[in-house]
């Protein structure tokens, strides 16, 4: 019988994270004593990672829910009035088994997804989560040299989630090289979204050259301090070389797209880590080169962050 | 509400987007084309909730240099 895969989703640090029964394995190229490294970084002592996670995955073969990706995909394929007799299973991500087969049917039906519904039998991973508790102890949390060479983007964002950016500069060592400032007048949105008119504000870059010995690097890397409009945080965002004396070009930099769609840019909002560029009517398929926006282009077209 | 939702960025916290209608084109794994119907209320759990306003919406990621693999990669939110 086919087994399970079961999808992290109740464990914030972890979301994401995915254990295929049929191989015992998170990663088909990760090894399970490198996601031990980023289990010991979460769960710092062993009785709290027995509890919240061991204990967790054991329990799941006794749950009915135990099938992947639901609600991300029940939001991606249909419409409000077609979940309306699912919504109340959205919060509790709970289905009786028949109703489990109804969703899954009208999925294909309407949409050619499909799914087998799996025995809860085949969730079974006790022994698995054994060998992890032993490994718990051997197991050391990754070094930032470690987290960088990471070749899995997927994973190492969560490792890199569970490393706290502004200490991480701090205990590298860095110096400030220079800092520069710009008024901006934006879009400001309701939490519902609705445009409550234009809002005037200062933005502050500084770039930094920082110490990377501990990276096992001879030479300095350079690094970006912004804060966030909504939250006022600090980020700090790894620059190249060559924009480490000026801060404007330095975020610009961040933000790359095909060139073929620069003429047709209307207007760019960012929300934290993604950007959303619009076009108006010209519908433009983004192709070839990507480059990094200038400061005047990028600049030019924000007309909302949060 | 309107009538969908489409995720533009998995992550821990999620990046929403709601219209009355959105077609979907997967250019890479992290870069979308969108045609959205009418304004798209995009929301996250902690940043701000923006709108947009075009017909015609592209998602790119935030790009961060790695400076020991000295390549360029998603910066993480």
């Amino acid at each position: 019988m086919e087994k399970g895969i079961i999808n992290i989703t109740s464990i914030e640090a972890l979301k994401g994270l995915k254990l295929d029964l049929n191989t015992g394995c998170f990663y088909d190229d990760v090894e399970n004593k490198d996601v031990m490294k980023l289990l010991k970084q979460v769960f710092t002592n062993k009785a709290r990672f027995k509890s919240r996670f061991v204990d967790l995955l054991n329990s799941i073969k006794d749950r009915i829910d135990a099938f992947p990706n639901f609600p991300d995909k029940f939001f991606d394929n249909l419409g409000e009035d077609d979940y309306y007799e699912f919504v109340r299973y959205i919060d509790y991500n709970k289905m009786p088994y028949e109703e489990v087969e109804a969703y899954w049917d009208k999925m294909e039906k309407e949409h050619g997804i499909t799914y087998d519904i799996q025995d809860n039998s085949v969730f079974e991973c006790e022994a698995l989560m054994n060998e992890l508790l032993d490994m718990y102890d051997d197991a050391t949390p990754f070094t930032y040299e470690e987290a960088f060479k990471i070749e899995n983007e997927e994973f190492q964002a969560m490792v890199f989630g569970t490393i706290d950016i502004v200490d991480m500069i701090k205990e590298l060592g860095s110096e400030r090289i220079k800092t520069a400032g710009k008024r901006v007048k934006h879009k400001d949105f309701s939490v519902s979204g609705e445009f409550l008119g234009m809002k005037e504000y200062d933005v502050v870059y500084e770039t930094h050259k920082v110490d990377c010995n501990k990276l096992g690097l001879e030479e300095d890397a350079y690094a970006l301090r912004c804060w966030c409009t909504t939250t006022d945080k600090e980020h700090w965002l790894w620059i190249e070389d060559q924009y480490k004396d000026d801060p404007l070009e330095a975020v610009a930099s961040t933000m790359r797209v095909h060139e073929n769609i620069i003429p047709h840019i209307k207007e760019i909002k960012r929300q934290g880590d993604i950007l959303l560029v619009e076009t108006g009517d010209v519908d433009i398929k983004p192709e070839g080169e990507m480059v990094p926006l200038t400061a005047e282009q990028y600049f030019g077209f924000l007309t909302a962050q949060s | 509400m309107k009538n969908q939702t489409v995720v533009l960025e998995p992550s821990t916290n999620t990046h929403s987007l709601n219209a009355n209608s959105v077609a979907v084109e997967k250019i890479d794994n992290s870069i979308l084309k969108l045609k959205v119907n009418g304004e798209g209320i995009v929301t996250h759990g902690e940043h701000g909730t923006l709108t947009t306003e075009s017909a015609n919406v592209i998602k790119y990621v935030q790009q961060e240099y790695n400076p020991v693999t000295r390549k360029l990669r998603n910066a993480f939110d």
